[in-house]
């Protein structure tokens, strides 16, 4: 019970953030036929905002599957880091918890999770298991009911997802309050920002992660 | 737009989505996590949160109007409000309406 409140403590901004940019990526599948089915399989299997809300416009343009693929590869490669900083602690939980916890690492609940100093009394697995898993049910929830409602939604919530701009900014300046070596993160900011003035907004983001994992990687005489 | 054709792509980009979340899991996961591996893990997130951060802002443009103040100043209020009253939601939503604000104006 402690490890949950903990948990939900924890994740409360990004569940906020969720209801809404969930009700948003619903309201898309609002027009078609069997919209609450679309928005829940997605949801539940894809779980990533930025993919799930290309996926619209893409089904318009008839893409197919090879395209959209290739699209869920080139805009979810950043998911691949995520599994190294885990590495150590998922693959020991054992049975579905562990594919579980693997499967829905989202940018936000990496940014809760990679960061989080559990406190000692608390069991670290568990407090993991309900972020992800209250992360997910909230993303589930409110794009099905985003695609219930279609355009019956009161407000207008245009802008709402800068709410993940500032949960990622707000744990970049706490790392730095933490953290007495500031390198990585003027590596990640040199790279993200040349690599964006160099190869432009949509193609900067894998070149940025892949060069910045290179240089991170610990050379043999640090180990 | 038929049902197949959408269910089909649904499971398209959940299987590829799935793969990279798994990704370093299938390929590490039955071997011994070498030291050096360990390290890599630990010291990547405070790498990666800024690349997020630049990620989200990729699309401002400062050479012109309004010359990314609308994310800027969010941005500035969120880091003075957590100087101030070290509240994470209080800043994060702080910013998220000023911005919201700023984007209607």
């Amino acid at each position: 019970m402690k490890d949950f409140k903990y948990a939900l403590t924890l994740s409360t901004p990004v569940l906020i953030s969720y209801i809404f940019i969930g009700l948003a990526a619903g309201l898309l599948f609002h027009p078609y036929d069997h919209a609450l089915l679309y928005a829940f399989l997605s949801s539940l299997l894809i779980y990533s905002g930025s993919i799930q809300i290309i996926l619209i416009p893409l089904l318009m343009s008839g893409a197919s599957y090879f395209t959209l693929g290739i699209t869920a590869l080139l805009i979810g490669s950043r998911h691949i880091f995520y599994g190294f900083s885990f590495l150590d602690r998922y693959p020991s939980i054992g049975g579905w918890k562990f594919p579980y916890m693997a499967l829905t690492m989202t940018d936000e609940t990496y940014s809760i999770l990679a960061t989080l100093d559990c406190p000692q009394e608390l069991d670290q697995e568990s407090v993991h298991f309900f972020v992800l898993f209250l992360c997910h049910s909230i993303w589930i929830i409110s794009t099905v009911a985003g695609a219930f409602l279609g355009e019956f939604l009161p407000w207008n919530l245009q802008g709402i997802d800068f709410a993940a701009t500032a949960l990622f900014a707000l744990i970049v300046y706490q790392q730095g309050q933490i953290s007495a070596n500031h390198w990585p993160i003027f590596i990640g900011f040199g790279l993200a920002i040349s690599f964006l003035i160099v190869l432009g907004p949509d193609r900067f983001i894998l070149p940025s992660l892949l060069l910045t994992a290179a240089i991170l990687y610990p050379r043999r005489n640090e180990s | 737009m038929s049902t197949h054709y959408i269910l089909g792509s649904i499971f398209v980009m959940a299987f590829i989505t799935m793969l990279t979340r798994g990704l370093p899991y299938l390929l590490f996961r039955h071997k011994e996590i070498s030291p050096s591996l360990q390290i890599f893990g630990r010291r990547l997130p405070a790498a990666i949160m800024p690349i997020l951060v630049i990620y989200c802002l990729r699309n401002i443009t400062l050479g012109s109007y309004p010359y990314g103040l609308r994310e800027i100043l969010p941005l500035l209020l969120l880091v003075l409000l957590q100087k101030w009253k070290k509240n994470d939601l209080l800043s994060i939503f702080s910013a998220t309406f000023f911005y919201m604000l700023l984007l209607r104006i």
